[in-house]
């Protein structure tokens, strides 16, 4: 046990190192341009692949290991050069975005270079034995000399930055861009080094970890959230919080797993312990983490004198190129559409193609729940990356249900609301005490927290989710069997939804949430609590999405971890941005024309997230408004939605399609 | 003069070693209207700040008819009736005038969790936000867009979203800075018109619209209490002038 026990803490501590790395990256980048990179995790996957592929070409591991650093670097410097560059400027919703595109685009490229496959990384010759740390506890000599390498790679970083000419710099840059550049310091300069400093870190990272990893196609997304996470624990822009919090989160990951159970079976019954304490190991560090919230909303060491940027905020005046260019077609369009949706069962029934009513209804499901989302993004302007977490919710509320025999939806469907809106308060109390990038963390742990939690739930499918053994039931009113009648069921609670949506905007309500969007601070100065103006809206928001993950467990008759995933969040991101923000109807039009492209991309190639990837990095710098902006008033109307962000989107590459 | 409505005792706020706010005692009575000058960084803003609840002292209190406020937030400041006007005119640009007046009447009506009824039906805060406007002569404009104000005219927008809540206690921040000539006239008049009816704050630069304008003047410089008394009685005080001499003359 006490050996053991030895043995756990260095795999933590092998563990915070790799968190390290990739933290002090993302903390530079962060505090020192202001910027959010969500494709972080693929220049550790990057580092991975491409130091492991020089390694087995020329069976050194000394030169794979270089070749991985360099080979990030470069491609850090080449990323920063042409998206990042003209990011640091923009909203952290703008970054988001644009990053989960680099994202899908880095995936599906190392997919298409490299396959599918797991790519087997092979442990030098000479790391291969075991050392005797303590005598009687042989461990392994590779995952020793990962924590020395990553220790030494974090004293060189210490090095540059605090004693080199170069380290000034960036640090200079770091505490006053402005006053860094009036002294004549190429500031461009600077954050493209640091940036591909950053990737190379990461790119170590990935190569040294891959012995004891898998490396596949994706691999680096999970280190990400853990990353993040690293990063709110320790204070954002501290590479000394990020270095602590590491090693803190490692360790606890890697001693809960570990020991978590035989705690609990002290207190608990052991089959108690058994179904509770792996969920709750998993949950570990994410609790850990709102606990830190809660109490130093700064984070453990936050960084000397670093004010909290805050996004840019951007005039809302000049209207996008293209904004209302289609505006007369504004009524017909709207006809057409609701139109579409209502006599689709017809259409399929006459074309004879009666899938189409299962695709529609899982457009209007997805419209719904992106519905729900566009009440806290486009209206509150909280930019929340975890909202497909109530999606899972309500289908597990659903499932659960399900399997215990309640199979009424007059029970679960008002439950999985209810849940979702109990869990969204308890979240939210949390997660609304920071803002800004913090709360785009903070919201994304939380999803990510839930999703291993989910698949923690050994006794309904764990990883795999659980087959939904009967629909839910409506006493003979609805029968969930009949595709048509599912179909309307869910376009009347949307027609429903969309028009509560309409008079909310014109509520006390909405206008209250529409001035905390402008201008939160000159909110709270004329007497509005905003706190909880914010919260209800999180609250609101949560319960419909938990009724549309009721929908969604029905549809797919299947309920799993997947509907939690951080990939879902982005996608009802990119549905209600697409459609445009703050509009009743752009979260409808979103959801249509994302699953339509998806639909029409994946019938042309496998490799459609390639080019998702790229439409989506488009969408950032072409578009702005979304669809809805197409079909906006004419200037001098009602104005254009006019969010923090700037969506321009002037040329309709992807239109819906009907 | 009466009791004193807002107070302060020993209020300190330090940013890093800096004390920007250093120990200071002040009283506002019921009905006054009070000047705070100083040079340029004698911490006239933070001390705003700090009444507004902005920011939290780190020793020292604020206190409101004798309660002490000064962890209360700014929200509850404001519905106690502690309302600011800001230095960098902040009003909400994409609404109309007078929803921006009227969504300052509604912080002030009831609580804010209405989904169903329109505000566009709401009458009596329209009315209300109406009448506001009128006495600011901002009656004509009312429906425009708040972006398209001229820059004094937002400033009195801005005036115009404090009023309407009928403060206890107005906090004006530079009502004045970047005010053409005319449009400071126009200021001047208008703040001369709340005198009595409203106990007032007056932060400002404009030596002629503190000295047109206060019942009393209270100088701050480095953070400290310089002078606090009538108008001509600072006017000849030899540490007001040390305080503004020996900074650089910035009277515009």
């Amino acid at each position: 046990m006490h050996l053991l026990f030895v043995e756990q803490i260095l795999n933590g501590l092998q563990l915070g190192i790799i968190l390290f790395l990739m933290a002090a990256g993302l903390t530079l980048t962060f505090g020192i341009m202001n910027l959010v990179n969500l494709a972080h995790g693929s220049l550790f996957m990057l580092g991975a692949y491409l130091g492991v592929t020089f390694q087995l070409l020329t069976g050194s591991f000394v030169l794979g290991f270089g070749f991985a650093g360099v080979a990030t670097f470069l491609i850090g410097l080449v990323m920063e050069r042409l998206v990042i560059r003209h990011l640091y400027a923009r909203s952290h919703l703008d970054q988001v975005m644009c990053t989960v595109g680099l994202v899908y685009v880095f995936n599906e490229a190392t997919r298409m270079v490299f396959g599918p496959e797991p790519l087997h990384a092979p442990v030098p010759a000479l790391l291969s034995g075991t050392v005797e740390l303590i005598p009687g506890a042989p461990y392994p000599a590779y995952r020793l000399a990962m924590i020395v390498a990553g220790l030494a790679i974090g004293g060189l970083l210490y090095g540059l930055i605090a004693k080199t000419r170069t380290g000034m710099l960036i640090r200079a840059g770091a505490s006053n861009r402005v006053m860094t550049s009036v002294l004549g310091v190429n500031i461009g300069t600077i954050y493209a080094v640091v940036f591909g400093l950053g990737a190379a870190l990461a790119g170590f990272a990935g190569f040294i970890a891959a012995p004891i990893l898998t490396v596949y196609p994706g691999m680096g997304d999970n280190v990400l959230i853990l990353a993040l996470v690293v990063l709110v624990v320790g204070g954002m822009g501290s590479v000394k919080g990020a270095f602590v919090a590491a090693l803190l989160v490692g360790v606890i990951d890697t001693i809960g797993r570990a020991y978590l159970k035989d705690v609990m079976g002290l207190m608990l019954s052991p089959v108690a312990a058994n179904t509770v304490a792996p969920a709750l190991a998993s949950m570990l560090i994410y609790i850990l983490m709102a606990v830190v919230l809660f109490f130093r909303p700064e984070g453990l060491v936050p960084a000397a004198g670093m004010r909290r940027p805050e996004a840019p905020s951007e005039s809302s005046s000049d209207a996008p190129p293209g904004a209302g260019l289609l505006a007369r077609w504004r009524v017909p369009a709207l006809g057409l559409l609701g139109g579409g949706l209502l006599l689709l069962p017809l259409v399929a029934g006459l074309a004879d193609s009666p899938f189409w009513v299962d695709v529609g209804l899982r457009v209007v499901i997805f419209a719904i729940a992106a519905l729900s989302l566009d009440l806290i993004l486009g209206r509150t302007g909280l930019v929340s990356f975890g909202h497909a977490l109530y999606l899972g919710v309500g289908a597990y509320v659903v499932g659960i249900l399900a399997d215990k025999g309640i199979e009424s939806g007059f029970v679960q469907w008002p439950l999985a609301m209810a849940v979702s809106a109990a869990l969204a308060a308890a979240l939210s109390v949390v997660a609304l005490r920071t803002s800004g990038t913090f709360f785009i963390m903070i919201t994304l742990a939380f999803a990510q927290m839930m999703f291993y939690g989910a698949s923690s739930l050994y006794d309904y499918g764990g990883d795999d989710g659980m087959h939904l053994p009967v629909r839910s039931t409506f006493g003979g009113l609805v029968d969930l069997y009949d595709a048509t009648q599912f179909y309307y069921l869910a376009l009347a609670l949307l027609v429903l939804l969309a028009g509560l949506n309409i008079r909310l905007a014109r509520s006390r309500f909405g206008l209250v949430l529409r001035g905390i969007r402008v201008n939160e601070s000159r909110m709270q100065a004329v007497g509005f609590s905003t706190f909880h103006y914010k919260l209800v809206a999180c609250v609101v928001a949560a319960a419909v999405c938990g009724l549309a993950g009721a929908m969604l467990a029905n549809a797919a008759e299947f309920v799993g971890p997947q509907f939690m995933d951080w990939t879902r969040s982005a996608e009802l991101m990119i549905m209600v941005v697409a459609g445009g923000l703050a509009t009743p109807f752009g979260p409808i039009v979103g959801a249509l024309a994302y699953l339509g492209l998806e639909k029409y991309l994946s019938d042309l190639t496998i490799h459609w997230r390639l080019a998702f990837g790229v439409l989506l990095i488009l969408l950032v710098f072409v578009g702005r408004g979304g669809l809805g902006a197409l079909f906006a008033p004419a200037p001098g109307g009602e104005a254009v939605p006019a969010h923090k962000g700037s969506f321009r989107w002037a040329r309709p590459f992807f239109r819906p399609r009907a | 003069m009466g009791e004193a409505i807002l107070q302060t005792a020993g209020l300190t706020k330090r940013f890093g070693g800096l004390n920007a706010v250093d120990a200071v005692d002040f009283a506002l009575a019921a009905g006054e209207l009070v000047a705070v000058i100083g040079p340029n960084g004698a911490g006239k803003t933070t001390f705003v700040n700090l009444l507004s609840g902005a920011l939290r002292p780190d020793t020292g209190a604020v206190l409101f008819e004798g309660r002490d406020i000064s962890r209360l937030p700014v929200h509850a400041r404001a519905r106690l009736g502690i309302t600011r006007s800001f230095q960098i005119a902040s009003i909400f640009p994409e609404l109309t005038v007078v929803e921006n007046v009227a969504l300052a009447a509604q912080a002030h009506a009831g609580h804010s969790f209405r989904f169903w009824r329109e505000i566009a039906h709401e009458a009596p805060l329209r009315r209300k936000a109406q009448a506001q406007l009128g006495e600011l002569g901002l009656a004509d404009c009312a429906d425009r867009p708040a972006a398209q104000l001229s820059h004094g005219e937002k400033r009195l927008l801005e005036i115009a979203m404090a009023l309407v809540t009928a403060p206890r206690v107005l906090l004006l921040d530079e009502p004045m800075a970047g005010l053409g000539i005319a449009e400071a006239r126009r200021m001047i008049d208008f703040v001369a018109g709340l005198k009595g009816r409203f106990t007032i704050l007056l932060v400002e630069h404009d030596m002629e619209a503190v000295f047109a304008l206060a019942d009393r003047i209270f100088v701050l410089a480095s953070g400290a209490r310089v002078a606090d008394g009538l108008p001509h009685a600072v006017r000849a005080d030899a540490r007001v002038q040390l305080a503004y001499l020996g900074a650089e003359d910035e009277d515009l």
